[in-house]
């Protein structure tokens, strides 16, 4: 199991890196640089901001130069933030984004989960087909619509809600881009769930269940919600990454100081450490997941725990 | 008051009936095979018993068990019934034990549910009954799960949760069907000494006559869900009435048959799901078919003590009675 976990991890360095330098080199083929302003700096200044971060280098040796500073665990300083470097905008941002999309992950098992039982226990019904039609909307509109239409009902005409900001601790402005950021992965989790919910509710082994005069409510939550949550584990690897994409929208939307904004004010700016720092740790992020997904999976499936 | 029932017990789909006027009775301890083709809705009239059929299947009669009549029986008070009155053994120990569960928790939430045990208590319970269906180092075997075990072991286990509850009625649809002949022979033997140990009836569903003809003192013959035949065992496998049931003994493959010559079988195919009325079931496959045969569904006629037909052929069977 150990070395299982050991070569699983090891295995993630080469894709990282792939990552690293396939963003390093495709924002180099961007236009425009990280000096380009609206007012041009005078050509000395500029000259000497580009030697200061090594961009008089050749290509080929900044590359070089970024992939040493990773190995002494450095990101490199931005650009754009003059006096801050890389690690220490992730870690400002970190709180934020982690809060909310965990909080969004979290959203999304229990309500998704519940609409998917839920909806498989009769399927065809109305209360099926409601769930189904509301998950279907919920995966086609991209939380760019969702953010700005739930900030207008909540925060413009109903007042209940802040329409944006981020106050340490308070609870309300987490609320609406939670929600947000969860709804795609809510109906996705529905829809997943009832899939193969209905597919497990169809095993032999659920009328022996039933045989064996098991309350209903045992023979769903027990005997078919566990086999039935695997394809729901293995979605939750791709759904981090959903998440992840996601806050970079909704951080936007809700004005929230996450990872997500630093990327896009990134990416505008031409921050190009910036930018690398983030997909690197967002690469990373994603590898974690789907190394503890798997770990999840083996310890749900019996038949996977031995070999 | 015999333990079982079923007075006739039809089941109709939308597709059409596949179970029609069945009707037979158990006494407790008792042992009667049901015998019958795929499709001749032995496994129907199982899950009937049960209360296990799908929502759009709609069945007819009485069943009687214990003197209730379980189709009027509330749903809670039915499924109290389920696994402590009446267990089920199913055909595919494979799929039939849940892969995701140890064999402890399996076993042990019959007793946690229907009895209310605690933990320690239905441990020991579920211990000990493995212990009666012979499988060994048990108090390891409750923490695996069932890809741990041999097809004959979780066969063994799935009979060892159904008599946890000392049931009064064990059901076992094609219990040895999917097993080597080997481990056939072991499970039968089992569950022929469990009966006794128990006071079991059992009520044996099964296409091979050579299970039946171990196990049950009674069998009764189904086609296309109807009743062909029915008495002791040594009489029907013994002295066949029936065409049906003459075709099935002279099917079964046999050692001592001349090489090279193609095993015997019943010419067509099986009829199910058919309307119901319209002459005998078996008539469009039977080599003694008449004219009668297919427009008068024949009666249910006594042969003797404890023996039944249904078939125009029968000597001295009255020719005009429409059962």
């Amino acid at each position: 199991m150990i070395r299982y976990a050991l070569l699983r991890l090891a295995t993630a360095l080469p894709t990282l890196l792939l990552l690293v330098t396939l963003s390093f080199f495709l924002m180099r083929l961007a236009p425009g640089g990280p000096f380009d302003g609206e007012r041009s700096l005078p050509p000395q200044i500029e000259a000497s901001l580009r030697a200061e971060f090594h961009l008089d280098e050749p290509l080929p040796r900044q590359y070089l130069r970024y992939l040493g500073g990773l190995l002494r665990g450095d990101l490199g300083p931005s650009f754009q933030y003059q006096g801050f470097r890389v690690r220490e905008l992730i870690a400002a941002g970190l709180p934020v984004s982690l809060t909310l999309g965990m909080c969004a992950m979290a959203l999304a098992l229990l309500l998704g989960g519940a609409a998917g039982i839920a909806a498989s226990l009769r399927p065809g019904r109305a209360l099926d087909q409601g769930l189904m039609s509301l998950a279907m909307l919920g995966i086609s509109v991209p939380s760019y619509v969702v953010g700005p239409l739930l900030v207008l009902l909540f925060a413009v005409l109903l007042r209940w809600l802040p329409a944006g900001g981020w106050e340490p601790g308070r609870w309300s402005d987490l609320l609406l881009p939670v929600v947000a950021l969860a709804l795609p992965q809510i109906a996705a989790i529905a829809r997943l769930l009832r899939g193969s919910m209905l597919e497990v509710l169809r095993q032999p082994y659920i009328r022996t269940a039933r045989a064996k005069g098991l309350p209903e409510s045992r023979v769903v939550l027990v005997h078919a919600l566990k086999p039935a949550l695997l394809p729901v584990i293995s979605y939750l690897g791709p759904a981090t990454a959903g998440l992840i994409t996601g806050s970079v929208v909704v951080e936007q939307v809700f004005d929230l100081p996450g990872i997500g904004r630093y990327f896009v004010q990134g990416a505008l700016n031409r921050d190009y450490t910036l930018v690398l720092g983030v997909v690197l740790f967002y690469g990373a992020t994603i590898v974690l997941f789907n190394f503890l997904v798997d770990l999840l999976y083996g310890l749900i499936n019996p038949r996977l725990r031995q070999s | 008051m015999a333990l079982l029932e079923v007075d006739g017990l039809s089941i109709d789909y939308p597709r059409g009936r596949v179970v029609d006027g069945l009707s037979f009775t158990l006494e407790a301890g008792a042992c009667l095979g049901l015998v019958g083709e795929s499709g001749s809705g032995k496994s129907q009239s199982a899950l009937a018993l049960l209360g296990l059929l799908p929502a759009q299947a709609k069945v007819q009669g009485a069943l009687r068990f214990q003197g209730r009549d379980l189709l009027t029986l509330e749903e809670s008070a039915r499924r109290r019934l389920r696994g402590s009155a009446i267990g089920m053994v199913f055909q595919d120990p494979m799929s039939s034990l849940n892969p995701y569960l140890r064999i402890g928790s399996q076993l042990t939430e019959m007793l946690v549910v229907h009895r209310g045990l605690g933990r320690g208590s239905a441990e020991a319970e579920a211990l000990r009954m493995l212990e009666a269906v012979r499988i060994g180092d048990a108090y390891r075997r409750l923490r695996q799960y069932p890809h741990e075990f041999s097809g004959g072991m979780r066969q063994r286990v799935m009979i060892a949760m159904m008599l946890l509850l000392k049931p009064a009625l064990l059901i076992a649809d094609e219990p040895t069907t999917a097993l080597d002949v080997t481990v056939q022979a072991e499970v039968l033997r089992l569950l022929a000494e469990l009966r006794r140990e128990f006071g079991l009836a059992l009520l044996m569903i099964s296409h091979d006559l050579g299970v039946i003809a171990e196990v049950a003192d009674e069998v009764l013959v189904l086609y296309g869900g109807r009743m062909m035949e029915r008495g002791p065992v040594p009489l029907v496998l013994g002295r066949p009435q029936h065409p049906y049931t003459q075709g099935l003994i002279a099917c079964r493959p046999r050692l001592d048959s001349p090489l090279g010559q193609p095993l015997p079988a019943i010419p067509g195919t099986v009829a199910s799901a058919r309307e119901a009325g319209a002459g005998c079931g078996f008539a469009p496959r039977c080599r003694l078919a008449r004219e009668i045969c297919r427009q008068q569904t024949p009666a249910w006629t006594p042969l003797g003590a404890a023996r039944y037909a249904a078939c125009h052929g029968l000597a001295g069977a009255p020719e005009f009675d429409d059962g």
